[in-house]
């Protein structure tokens, strides 16, 4: 196996026995995005820095070489949001998980390619670059954050960041077949992560394992004075609750999935449910919330807050600047030709969803639908420790195929929405490859404050279903 | 019931979003926006009685900034503001070195 292809634990311990230096992981990282990246697509722009000298330092993740999806903030390093609108735009500081992955030792390689400003399933709404899967070019790597999970697969990044509004780490998790961990709502700061939209938005990690999930995120979680509505993890060491027994725990499956999965997706959660099983963990059944309305709630939300969040690009201060005796008009202009289709659709169902006479039929109906699934999930987790259910109903789809369905392309987060609503803590695990090679995954939901139980059984999964096994199938190990 | 969007109704729209797409454009815009509307009609359906929207999410409460007040101490500041007896105000007395004016 090469260099690039280990886990970010393991190679901190040939780091640290001197079976490696951390110019021997830039380097064989630097060769695989030399050798697959003009295929797949990952990467929008590269770090030119050098190796860090000297001895390894006390973290893990120090030499690592990683990635960050192009909405988050690090010095110097363009973040254009896969947006003709920020075309070189080049933050002027490190966004707080960033900063965090920078004092640890961590080598950034470059930021990411994502659907413009996270929106989007496939990565297909990116200006400028397409990435593909890497387990087969014909399909998409789920989005947003494409780029980061192609990467992270095909051994371009050790790890990366990336960002989850409605499934944006999770999906393309499941998609390229690596681990996807978003921490409760908060729980990551969000300072220097460009909004999609703020009550949603969490920063995620993308990895090859649970475990160095589990590191990462205990670089990047915590409190910080940038961020107010940041707080503390109450796991105290993520790392160990990987190692951690599940016997005793509890585990809600979701039931009735077939009306949506399908049978490759519903046969995976059988064996699921009997991984955890053989593993100590005590299973029963559950109905998830009503999936459809916790769609058409993260649908009307999403978009309205966007509206939002996007209107400081007014031609004043970020993107193109407008000038001209009609300015409004002159930024219209601008806006209209920086932003893609994606985002102009969703920017006007932002006006229609918070229109005058409108906002109580739309806007006003999907925060009480977002109540509603927040208390129904709080009730299935009151008495156990963590929901399971597929991350998406199928494998990644075809590129193309849903490009001109909005609604489609919605779909595709039927089963991340949920958690987003309520703000729990959430695990894509890869479990296995389809016939035609696509990864499926199991995602697991946790309580409030739960992502040490969340860590504990998401690792039984993992060693229970042994994807790194078929990792050895995989077009890029084949080469 | 599938909302149909006028092509005033999309001009608004566009005029509300900043946005001033051509009319190939807006057209394609219009047709997604019904589409994604007709979508989520499960909004409509919901049984929302007394369900209050969210405000907050989690357990805990959001910490309190670092430039925003914890709860005061145990009375630090009656004993250092000025009395006022019989309606007027009763200034501190100048500190060692200070001139009163």
């Amino acid at each position: 196996m090469s260099v690039a292809d280990l886990d970010v634990l393991e190679a901190a311990a040939r780091l640290r026995d001197g079976g490696l230096t951390a110019a021997d992981l830039l380097r064989a990282a630097r060769e695989r995005i030399a050798d697959l990246d003009g295929d797949l697509g990952c990467y929008r722009w590269l770090e030119l820095a050098a190796p860090p000298a000297g001895p390894p330092g006390p973290s893990p993740l120090w030499g690592i070489p990683y990635g960050i999806k192009a909405n988050l903030w690090a010095r110097g390093a363009p973040a254009d949001c896969a947006s003709r609108l920020l075309a070189g735009w080049v933050p002027p500081a490190d966004a707080a998980a960033v900063a965090r992955l920078r004092a640890a030792g961590a080598v950034l390689l470059g930021t990411l390619n994502l659907d413009e400003f996270a929106m989007g399933s496939s990565t297909e709404h990116a200006w400028g670059l397409a990435t593909r899967n890497p387990w087969h070019p014909d399909h998409v790597p789920g989005g947003s954050s494409g780029g980061a999970a192609a990467a992270v697969a095909a051994g371009l990044a050790g790890f990366a960041l990336g960002s989850d509004t409605g499934g944006s780490v999770r999906h393309p998790a499941h998609c390229c077949g690596v681990t996807g961990l978003i921490a409760g709502y908060g729980r990551v700061s969000r300072r220097g992560l460009v909004p999609h939209a703020t009550s949603l938005d969490r920063v995620g990690v993308l990895t090859r394992s649970v475990a160095d999930a589990a590191a990462v995120l205990a670089h990047v979680a915590g409190r910080d004075a940038g961020d107010a509505t940041s707080t503390d993890l109450a796991e105290p060491d993520p790392v160990a609750a990987t190692r951690r027994v599940c016997r005793g725990l509890r585990v809600g499956w979701v039931r009735g999935l077939e009306r949506w999965a399908d049978a490759d997706t519903l046969a995976d959660q059988a064996r699921c449910r009997s991984i955890l099983a053989d593993a100590g963990a005590v299973l029963d059944p559950v109905d998830l919330p009503d999936t459809d309305l916790a769609l058409a709630a993260y649908t009307i939300l999403a978009s309205a807050e966007a509206g939002a969040d996007l209107a400081r690009y007014d031609g004043g201060h970020l993107g193109p600047r407008a000038f001209g005796g009609d300015h409004a008009a002159a930024a219209a202009a601008a806006r209209t030709a920086g932003f893609g289709a994606e985002v102009r659709l969703r920017l006007l169902t932002a006006a229609h969803v918070l229109r005058a006479g409108h906002a109580d039929r739309w806007a006003g109906r999907a925060a009480r639908a977002r109540a509603l699934i927040h208390r129904e999930l709080r009730d299935l987790l009151h008495d156990r420790h963590v929901l399971l259910l597929p991350t998406a109903a199928g494998p990644a789809f075809r590129r193309g195929e849903r490009t001109g369905d909005p609604v489609a392309m919605r779909d595709a987060d039927r089963f991340t929405v949920p958690a987003s609503l309520a703000g729990l803590p959430a695990l894509t695990v890869p479990t296995t490859l389809t016939a035609a090679g696509l990864p499926l995954s199991a995602q697991l939901i946790g309580r409030d404050d739960g992502e040490g139980a969340l860590l504990t059984l998401g690792a039984a999964l993992e060693r229970g279903a042994d994807f790194d096994a078929r990792r050895k199938e995989s077009p890029w190990r084949r080469r | 019931m599938a909302e149909r969007l006028t092509p005033e109704d999309l001009a608004a729209l566009s005029r509300l979003a900043a946005l001033d797409p051509d009319a190939a454009d807006r057209d394609a815009l219009g047709a997604s926006l019904e589409r994604v509307l007709a979508a989520v009609t499960a909004l409509q359906e919901a049984d929302l009685e007394g369900v209050e929207p969210v405000w907050r999410l989690g357990p805990t409460a959001c910490p309190l900034r670092d430039d925003e007040p914890a709860a005061p101490g145990p009375d630090p500041f009656p004993s250092a503001c000025p009395r006022a007896p019989d309606g007027g105000l009763d200034l501190p007395a100048p500190r060692p070195g200070e001139e009163a004016s």
